[in-house]
């Protein structure tokens, strides 16, 4: 042992040989991207009790009409909700028997697993959702029912949501839905909605199934009173926001709930780890493993991002592949992979062509409305298919020529224009309504009945910000020619769960999504696409194009559910 | 810049007959302790520009004082600028360290366990788990938010022969809040001065005031998933410049071996060592 | 969406610091005053030890500087010593008693008991000229001794 000792004390190399080993193998294999960090953050109160009120199916005009007591349930549900239409045909209806509440809506898990119809993300699975009251021949919701996960995705700039940027607030959203429309009240039963939706909140004892599964059996009174002991410590609402709701008044009741079901609403948000790194689908693994920039970096804009993110990919030699040992879908079939098809969709995608003449420059300019990480750009444009669907049924050019009035005469004929409000309940809405042979006045024109109308003051600033932003002319009519046809961005995440797409939901397959956007596009080349975005200058794409974008598309596919 | 020079003109108020001879090392610990009753205070600085990220500078105040002769105590303030970004203080560290044997062995075993309250900290003073590059791309803003209270706990193993040090450290770090796996990391160190014997001359720029050395640290997994897998590792020279009776300066570049690395990180170390620092009196 | 139930965090940090608290306490009841109980502990070999450098005036010279830097801040300029605790080098144990062989195993172990650092890191060549330089010293009666070994310990 000593000798041994001896020896070492000579030769100090020999301690150190096995850190050169360790050297050699250093450079083998150890340079895996790890995984980003994923917290588990506590839930707030609001969130949870919100996500009962979402799901809660009393506060519909059917219930309030039907009803024999505020914790029975109805003999008869309301037919509305007893199937689901679906492209392939009608499924059972997870609420059949009881009225319509959001969910019916926005399904998250009630078909999975069915064929045909799978998880969605928070959207339905049909063009145009079913409504309870026939109202001005209306028996569906104008638009097609949107996404909802990632549309409170945190970002700079205003929120908006609607396909036409209706409410500038989820809680404004939330107040109109429970008193509008959507649960069957006209809009002249305001306060008769208001009336029957306090009163189920203050009678409610907690008894339903519904009420054990979320909030422990409590009572709406018990819960927004905040102050029994029975209430566990996550589903106590901050002190600052409780009511007693036996005396408050139903607006305060209305606001509170609101607020919870915003709440509920603002935590739908694809899967992201605590730093906002977006880490669910094969795409964002693709990003990862490659060592590629994920987000901006601070005090990058999110274009700039773009396009030092398309000149990266684009520079790649040698990218690594995700396949199925990276990760993989418990509710979709697809599998789990990006490899050289999706590289070349997502470099399609990034890339602006210099001067587009034609559709051969491999070039989709996608993230300039649909930038990474997000995949949208929260903002309004007009891609082309209010047009589209106007010319299938009245033929090319009939879009073109439609008159259209300006601010003053709209305004002044609010009836003869614009949507119904609680002012105008009359009002025809023709702008606002599908295509159809039978009545060539018919369009939709998207945000165009939204901004500067009068009856829906709320959002105007923050769409002024947006209409009549950096390098935008306002000069004719406040900019209102400028939201002719114009719809909210989609996020693109996870698209498989929520088609058909676009707001009338016009197209079921990606390869349908990016044959329309190559006609169009085309379409605005020739100069005969009315209010033409500027976007579409550096798009050039064509049919060659299709596998790869969709391979892409598909790539942002990621497993969601409501766990 | 300004605190540079502020240090400078403190510490020549203190006349001390100080000099250090210090090992060159930046991440790696010998098993020498700070001798008890001495102050050195050390301000170390790194520059890095990692790929796809912005450029950023940290600096760490370091307090080192030797309560006893077997016991050292530490302080650390860290904060880092990054370009493009903001300039923000990262948190702090509290060290104690221990030699828990009373004589010189062939290998010096000291106990090392310390306390850190950081966010958003780039010092990079240990590299433990999976610790990677692109936890330096995460905005200031957004990294800020996630406060890392952690205790670590390192093996420092040190010898000395024929004016070789070898030191060895086993890192271990646990996060004192979150339901985080503890996570493991290695720092490796060689170092030498450039000549051994003391001349007969007081003298600045002569051999026997230069070390020089070599590092190699890096992290290796969790708990979970021990090993090299995800993880990063640099390596790379260091020199450290004894000026007697005054600071000592380092200097090394690290590189970085995998691509889950930064490329190059360039650190720079000035300390200056307050001897006696409680007994001004008794001389 | 389930509840969740908020992480119960504050036990980790308690258990941390009554950790430290205890060690630390321990590890402070270990201290103890100085005297010259080292002599009796040095192993035969390291008594015997010759010095490289022995009586060499360039090493004298190269120790004074050695020992300026690292020495004289505890044991004074002059070697005279600064406390009790920190003691004349120009004693009687140093200069008489004490081999090269024990003042080599004394500075390079050190007495850390006693608050005496281990100054291994010089490296040999470094311990020996310094004790070439304090050989050189006279011895000083006057000079602060630490406590003899008439003394009991403590």
């Amino acid at each position: 042992m000593i000798r041994f000792m001896a020896l070492l004390q000579n030769l100090p190399v020999v301690r150190l040989s096995p850190c050169f080993l360790l050297i050699f193998t250093l450079s083998c294999g150890a340079g895996d991207a790890p995984p980003f960090p994923s917290e588990a953050e506590s839930t707030p109160a609001e969130d949870s009790i919100g996500e009962r009120l979402f799901l809660d199916t009393r506060f519909a005009q059917y219930f309030a009409a039907h009803m024999t007591g505020v914790n029975a349930p109805l003999a008869v549900g309301d037919p509305v909700v007893a199937t689901v239409p679906t492209p392939n045909g009608p499924l059972p209806g997870p609420f059949a028997g009881q009225s319509i509440n959001c969910r019916s809506c926005h399904f998250v898990t009630e078909f999975q697993g069915v064929s045909g119809a799978g998880n969605r993300t928070y959207s339905d699975f049909t063009t145009r959702s079913p409504i309870p009251l026939v109202m001005n021949g209306f028996t569906e919701t104008p638009r097609n029912s949107m996404h909802m996960v990632g549309s409170l995705q945190p970002h700079p700039g205003p929120t908006f949501l609607h396909s036409d940027g209706e409410f500038s607030s989820p809680a404004d959203l939330v107040a109109a839905t429970l008193t509008g429309r959507n649960f069957g009240w006209a809009p002249d039963q305001y306060q008769q909605a208001l009336a029957h939706f306090a009163a189920i909140i203050r009678g409610d004892d907690g008894s339903s199934q519904l009420a054990k599964d979320r909030t422990n059996g409590l009572s709406y009174s018990t819960l927004f009173l905040g102050k029994d002991s029975s209430i566990t410590s996550d589903l106590l609402i901050p002190a600052a926001d409780r009511i007693d709701v036996q005396s408050a008044s139903n607006e305060q009741i209305l606001a509170l709930v609101s607020k919870c079901i915003a709440t509920y609403m603002g935590d739908l948000l694809f899967q992201q780890d605590e730093f906002g790194r977006y880490i669910g689908s094969p795409y964002d693994v693709f990003l990862r493993i490659n060592h590629l920039p994920v987000q901006p970096n601070a005090g990058e804009s999110i274009a700039q991002y773009n396009q030092r993110l398309y000149k990266i990919v684009v520079g790649l030699s040698n990218p690594k592949f995700v396949d199925g040992t990276m990760g993989n879908f418990r509710y979709h079939a697809q599998p789990f992979q990006f490899g050289p098809t999706e590289l070349a969709g997502l470099k399609i995608f990034l890339k602006a062509a210099a001067v587009a003449q034609d559709g051969s420059q491999h070039a989709g300019n996608c993230a300039s409305c649909h930038p990474a990480p997000d995949f949208s750009d929260f903002s309004f444009h007009n891609t082309g298919i209010s047009q589209d669907e106007y010319d299938a049924v009245h033929g090319a050019g009939a879009f073109a020529n439609l008159a259209i009035p300006s601010l003053a005469e709209r305004n002044q004929n609010y009836d003869l224009y614009l949507p119904v409000t609680a002012n105008h309940p009359n009002a025809s809405e023709r702008f606002r309504r599908a295509a159809t042979a039978a009545n060539p006045e018919y369009a939709d024109l998207g945000l165009w009945n939204v901004y500067l109308n009068p009856d829906i003051p709320k959002p105007q600033a923050s769409l002024k910000s947006i209409v009549c932003g950096a390098g935008k002319d306002c000069s004719v009519d406040n900019g209102l020619p400028n939201t002719i046809a114009q719809f909210k961005t989609s996020v693109l995440r996870d698209l498989e769960d929520s088609q058909p797409y676009f707001h009338n939901g016009s197209t079921l397959t990606f390869g349908d999504v990016v044959r329309f956007y190559i006609r169009s596009s085309q379409l605005a080349r020739m100069g005969l696409l009315r209010n033409p975005p500027s976007e579409f200058k550096g798009m050039s794409l064509s049919d060659s194009d299709i596998d790869a974008l969709v391979a892409f598309l598909k790539s942002l596919t990621e497993d969601y559910d409501d766990a | 810049m300004k605190f540079l020079l502020t240090l400078y003109l403190f510490a020549t108020f203190f006349v001390g007959l100080g000099s250090a001879q210090e090992r060159p090392y930046f991440v790696t610990y010998s098993s020498d302790m700070e001798e008890p009753g001495n102050l050195e205070v050390s301000v170390k600085t790194l520059q890095a520009s990692p790929k796809f990220a912005n450029s950023f500078v940290s600096q760490t105040l370091e307090l080192e004082y030797g309560a006893t002769a077997w016991w050292t105590s530490e302080v650390y303030l860290s904060g880092q600028g990054t370009s493009s970004d903001s300039t923000i203080f990262t948190g702090y560290r509290w060290e104690n360290r221990f030699r828990p044997l009373f004589r010189e062995h062939f290998i010096n075993p000291v106990l090392y366990i310390e306390y850190e309250n950081l966010s958003a900290d780039r010092s990079l003073l240990e590299i433990v788990g999976n610790d990677s590059i692109a936890d330096l791309r995460i905005p200031n803003g957004v990294a800020r938010r996630d406060i890392e209270r952690e205790l670590e706990l390192k093996l420092i193993l040190g010898s000395d022969f024929r004016g070789w040090n070898v030191s060895e450290n086993f890192i271990a770090e646990k996060n004192l809040i979150e339901p985080e796996p503890w996570e493991f990391g290695y720092a490796l160190g060689v170092s030498r001065p450039l000549q051994l014997a003391a001349g007969r001359k007081d003298c600045v720029f002569c051999r026997e005031n230069f070390s020089v050395g070599a590092e190699l640290y890096g992290g290796l997994g969790t708990l979970d998933s021990f090993g090299l897998k995800a993880t990063s590792h640099y390596a790379g020279p260091a020199v450290a410049f004894n000026i007697p009776r005054g600071p000592t300066i380092s200097f090394s570049p690290n590189f970085g071996l995998n691509d889950n690395s930064v490329g190059v990180i360039y650190r720079f170390n000035i300390s200056y060592e307050f001897q006696q620092i409680f007994r001004r009196h008794s001389r | 969406m389930p509840r969740r139930e908020p992480a119960n965090s504050s036990s980790s940090a308690l258990r941390f610091a009554a950790f430290t608290a205890v060690f630390l306490s321990c590890a402070l009841l270990a201290f103890a005053a100085a005297d010259g109980a080292w002599l009796r502990n040095v192993p035969a070999r390291d008594h015997e030890k010759t010095n490289p450098y022995h009586d060499q005036q360039d090493a004298v010279e190269a120790g004074h500087r050695v020992f300026e830097d690292h020495c004289a801040p505890c044991h004074g300029n002059d070697a005279q010593g600064t406390s009790a605790k920190r003691p004349s080098l120009r004693s009687q144990r140093i200069q008489n008693d004490a081999t090269e062989g024990d003042l080599h195993w004394l500075i390079f172990n050190g007495n850390l008991r006693k608050g005496m650092p281990s100054w291994a890191k010089l490296g040999d060549a470094q311990i020996w000229q310094v004790i070439t330089y304090l050989k050189s010293l006279k011895i000083s009666v006057d000079a602060k001794e630490s406590s003899s070994t008439t003394r009991t310990d403590n």
